[in-house]
């Protein structure tokens, strides 16, 4: 090796250790890494199960939107940091958000379903919201698992839903040729569950790291290092990976129902999926229906979403695809720009007119409230 | 000549015919012994008939001795009891005997060629034989037949224990005549070979100690009993199946590493600046990356990973199982006992919430307000 080179591999080396320390400075400083940032209001509690409110300073859309997320990981992840906070976005366009978060399930809620989630809390709350605001219908914004959710409430429940968003949902899943589509086949969910009883969030933790095991278990710690001196970065990397590894149980029915009858068996998509003894009809969707999905998503494939634009039965279907990962759909700087005034803007105008009949509704009904 | 000198002469010359009759037993027991013992000397010398095999030796001095004092012509209390014990000393004869012919089947086996397991069981089976004929011949004077039948089902007894450790150790020879091939193929380099070996001893405990563990359970620790042996089980076999996993992993792992020693091979002659390690590290774990997508792709290791799950599952079941017998005698509530209950808060909390949506109906129906409880 030539004395220039030497040269260079000392001065590096000095440098990676002058970063080290200073990184190891910054994490010692370090107390706490907060989460969830946009002020809410608590205004709807049952069991476990809680719903917020995020106030617009100025509101544009008349009709509340209801953000379903996933029973796996936590919502506060849409608002995860000041400047990555597709929460605050969505308020600050002037949409009146409520937002599900569905709580930490423990041994007491094994037997939780799919019907007591959907038929029973997310009804529930549909009817607070719509109660709250005085709509008639509201919009509703389903996320990941939150959006397969969204799809089969709105699916039993039509006369309740404006319009329907859905963001990278998986609905068809056979079709997907990520890995989760790949190993579910393999998956003896009754076996999990009468031994287990809960999913462990650790399990699901576990699967997910595998699908880039290199990537996720090595190369983002090395990625780490790089940038460990900046405070700023080592924060948000510590809030991510916080929200990465705050994963919830799964109560074991619901999770058995999802992996057998949706995974395994696609009854959704084959049209005979039931819930509380009813069939689910996607045809009965005949609302206004916004699909957003990643192309580059490695956990629910773009051919798991996009077929929903099909089986609904809606005419008024915009497909919005983006070319980002499942994570990038909420963080990526792309997203963060693009999305929100695009839903704003989708939502805006389809929710003008509903809003002016019910407000002449709301001012009857509280002037006969009075008269009695 | 008086009475007492000839009674002395008559001493005397049988003394002398004693004498006699010993010194030409022993030269002919000597002679054959120095036949035998200079046969033994020379390898693959075959002993000729009527000379002394070693192992005989003692039996013919015996054989002889007897036949010096052995007097079957005279009567008399005393005669009758020299002759029974005489006889009764046989019983060492024939134990040497036992042994004799026992050891003697060994030098059946030739040198040089595998022993197979049908050729250890003729020698256990001639052994049971030699044994059997031994035992009868033991008890040979027994007066009543039920004593005869009682030493025959004594006897009986120890073939059939016999025959059951066979049955439990056969597998094991079967399993076992496999190993030199496969340590052969593991010296050569051959990962298959590591699996495989691990699969002869895994198909070894299944034939042999696992029966064992599945058998039912008898007596007061019943439960108990059944429950730790399903749990020993099932903890070996999770790891069994752990093992094939690994190994999986283990050749992938060699096949990412040879492929990335071949990216490596390109910066042979070139330049090495601190970019070239950033570069190294990026072609180890892109290559990496890749290889074990495809392994998580394929259907060995779907099909692998859920019998590692299953088992793992299985493993916990009967450690629950086996904390519920444990538990059954303290004040601490079971996993089961539990259950009961989250099953009864279940249903309680779903009848208030039907209940609730029927009241709140009803309510509207009336267009009447309830207190909110929520």
């Amino acid at each position: 090796m030539s004395e220039n080179i030497m040269e260079t591999m000392i001065k590096e080396t000095a440098k990676v250790q002058q970063k080290l320390l200073k990184g190891f400075e910054n994490l010692m400083n370090i107390k706490d890494v907060e989460s969830g940032v946009t002020p809410k209001e608590l205004v709807y509690q049952e069991d476990k199960v809680q719903l917020f409110h995020y106030k617009p300073s100025k509101a544009v859309c008349p009709v509340p939107l209801l953000v379903v997320y996933a029973l796996v990981n936590r919502q506060y992840m849409m608002d995860i940091q000041d400047d990555l906070s597709l929460f605050r976005k969505l308020v600050d366009h002037g949409l009146d958000l409520y937002v599900i978060d569905w709580g930490y399930p423990t041994k007491i809620d094994k037997y939780l379903t799919m019907e007591d989630y959907i038929l029973g809390y997310m009804d529930n709350i549909t009817d607070f919201v719509r109660e709250k605001s005085g709509n008639e219908k509201i919009n509703i914004l389903g996320i990941c698992q939150g959006g397969t959710f969204s799809v089969i409430y709105t699916a039993l429940f039509p006369e309740k839903v404006k319009n329907l968003v859905t963001m990278v949902a998986p609905i068809d899943f056979c079709s997907g040729d990520a890995l989760l589509n790949v190993w579910a086949p393999f998956i003896d969910a009754d076996l999990m569950v009468d031994v287990l009883g809960n999913i462990p969030g650790e399990f699901l933790n576990l699967g997910f790291l595998w699908l880039k095991p290199f990537q996720l278990i090595i190369d983002k710690y090395v990625g780490l290092l790089d940038r460990i001196d900046d405070p700023v970065s080592t924060q948000n990397f510590l809030r991510m990976e916080k929200w990465i590894f705050d994963s919830p149980d799964q109560p074991g029915e619901t999770f058995r129902k999802y992996v057998k009858e949706l995974f395994q068996e696609n009854r959704l998509c084959r049209g005979d999926f039931e819930l509380g003894g009813r069939r689910v009809d996607l045809k009965k969707i005949t609302m206004p229906v916004l699909n957003m999905f990643g192309e580059q998503d490695h956990l629910v494939s773009p051919k798991c979403s996009r077929p929903l634009t099909e089986l609904v039965g809606s005419k008024d279907v915009t497909t919005l695809p983006y070319p980002v990962g499942h994570i990038g759909m909420y963080v990526s700087s792309r997203a963060q720009k693009e999305m929100p005034p695009t839903v704003a803007k989708w939502l805006i105008d389809r929710s003008g007119r509903i809003a002016k009949k019910r407000a002449k509704k709301i001012s009857t009904k509280k002037k006969r409230g009075k008269a009695t | 000549m008086d009475e007492s000198q000839k009674n002395w002469i008559d001493i005397m010359s049988q003394w002398m015919k004693l004498q006699q009759v010993f010194w030409k037993e022993w030269v002919t027991f000597t002679g054959k012994s120095m036949e035998s013992m200079m046969a033994v000397g020379k390898p693959g010398t075959i002993l000729e008939e009527g000379t002394v095999a070693p192992w005989k030796l003692y039996q013919n001095w015996v054989e002889s001795f007897q036949r010096i004092f052995e007097e079957e012509d005279k009567e008399g209390l005393g005669v009758t009891v020299f002759n029974r014990v005489l006889r009764a000393s046989r019983v060492y004869l024939d134990l040497m005997d036992f042994w004799s012919k026992t050891l003697s089947s060994l030098k059946d086996i030739p040198l040089g060629e595998p022993l197979t397991v049908d050729k250890i069981n003729d020698i256990r089976q001639n052994w049971i034989q030699y044994y059997q004929s031994m035992m009868e011949s033991l008890w040979g004077e027994i007066p009543s037949a039920e004593m005869r039948d009682t030493a025959k089902a004594l006897s009986s007894s120890s073939i059939a224990a016999s025959n059951f450790i066979w049955s439990f150790i056969e597998p094991s020879f079967k399993n076992m005549a496999q190993l030199p091939d496969v340590l052969q193929r593991v010296a050569k380099g051959d990962r298959g070979a590591v699996a495989d070996l691990g699969g002869i001893f895994v198909k070894n405990y299944e034939d042999t100690i696992g029966k064992a563990l599945l058998a039912p359970s008898v007596g007061y620790f019943r439960e108990f009993n059944e429950r730790l042996n399903n749990m020993t089980y099932s903890y070996l076999q999770f790891n069994t199946a752990k093992a094939s996993f690994y190994s999986l992993f283990y050749d992938t792992g060699m096949r990412a590493a040879e492929k990335v020693y071949e990216k490596y091979a390109e910066f042979v002659g070139k330049e090495i600046t601190p970019e070239t390690f950033r570069e190294f590290y990026r072609i180890w774990w892109t290559i990496n990356e890749d290889v074990y997508q495809e392994l998580f792709r394929s259907e060995e290791f779907t099909k692998l990973s859920r019998e590692v799950t299953s088992r793992g599952l299985m493993f916990r079941k009967w450690v629950d199982e086996l904390f519920e017998q444990i538990l059954k005698f303290t004040s601490l509530p079971s996993k089961r006992d539990m259950d009961e209950i989250y099953r009864s808060l279940y249903d309680l909390k779903k009848e208030v919430r039907n209940q609730k949506r029927a009241i709140k109906n009803v309510e509207k129906h009336l267009d009447v307000k309830s207190s909110p409880s929520r």
